[in-house]
């Protein structure tokens, strides 16, 4: 296990971290925005560049069978939770937020995969610890205010 | 109060094109507020940037968009330009985490505004408009 293969595991992990953000905040991005093609983004840009960079991952490090299956199925279930809140508007709340608590759960869940790989391979600081990297700070952010986003929808405030 | 302006308008060609192949390669827009000056580009190219610029930490989309364009995260805002090639209606969203300073998901009114009137500069008239 560890760093064996050509591809640099360090750029190889920030790529799959970046890819794990952009689907929550650019998935999150279109379930507030209604276009004919979100479903669709979500499906092919978003979950497809993720299954992308997770295959690229496994070409630079040795990834446990079960590391693996959990980031394809921490995946899985973003993508089927995001597709889910495109009817945020008509689901009854108790549906919307039992959805956008999934949500949170498997960007929490692969997040911590990362940063638990990273600690195996001895890739420091951790992406999502880089100094000096509002970045971080604001994805972080980002994913705490997923339900007051979905709120605000609701109710059609400005904001 | 400075008028924004697309800075290549062939930006809106390139995203009718690219959306006439694939409806889902939605054009990502951003705006530095502090320069007025706005650019459009298809996400893909933003994911393809990001995959080229790992060491610059960016995410694919409004961020990466940011960086391709050479503006400042903190002054610059979000969008998003979606061309239905079947209907030629044009669709222009009010929503970019990038926002966030002004207090949301969406950009202040005014600027918004000041988005559209760039777009219709460049010939996005009579868009359908998410604000």
């Amino acid at each position: 296990m560890g760093q064996t293969k050509e591809i640099d595991p360090r750029l190889a992990v920030n790529r799959f971290a970046l890819a794990l953000d952009a689907m929550l905040v650019n998935g999150v991005t279109m379930c507030l925005t209604p276009t004919r093609a979100a479903k669709d983004f979500i499906d092919m840009q978003l979950h497809a560049h993720a299954n992308a960079e997770l295959s690229n991952l496994l070409r630079s490090v040795d990834l446990a069978a079960e590391e693996n299956s959990a980031f394809v199925d921490r995946l899985a279930v973003l993508k089927a939770s995001l597709q889910a809140l495109l009817a945020h508007g008509t689901m009854p709340k108790e549906q919307r937020e039992r959805r956008i608590g999934q949500l949170q759960a498997a960007y929490a869940s692969a997040r911590q995969g990362v940063q638990q790989l990273e600690h195996r391979l001895g890739l420091t600081p951790s992406f999502y610890e880089a100094s000096g990297d509002v970045h971080r700070d604001r994805v972080a952010g980002f994913a705490a205010r997923v339900p007051e986003l979905f709120e605000r929808e609701q109710v059609g405030s400005v904001g | 109060m400075n008028k924004f302006t697309v800075t290549d308008p062939t930006d809106v060609v390139t995203i009718r094109t690219e959306q006439a192949k694939n409806p889902s390669n939605m054009g990502v827009g951003v705006v530095d507020a502090a320069s007025g000056a706005i650019r459009v580009y298809p996400y893909d190219q933003t994911d393809e940037w990001v995959s080229l610029h790992p060491q610059c930490m960016a995410m694919a989309g409004h961020e990466a968009a940011a960086w391709m364009a050479g503006f400042p995260i903190p002054s610059t805002r979000g969008f998003v330009l979606d061309y239905d090639s079947a209907m030629g209606q044009w669709r222009v969203v009010n929503r970019s985490h990038l926002n966030f300073p002004d207090g949301g998901m969406r950009m202040e009114s005014q600027s918004f505004d000041r988005v559209l009137e760039a777009l219709a500069d460049v010939g996005i008239l009579n868009p359908t408009i998410i604000p």
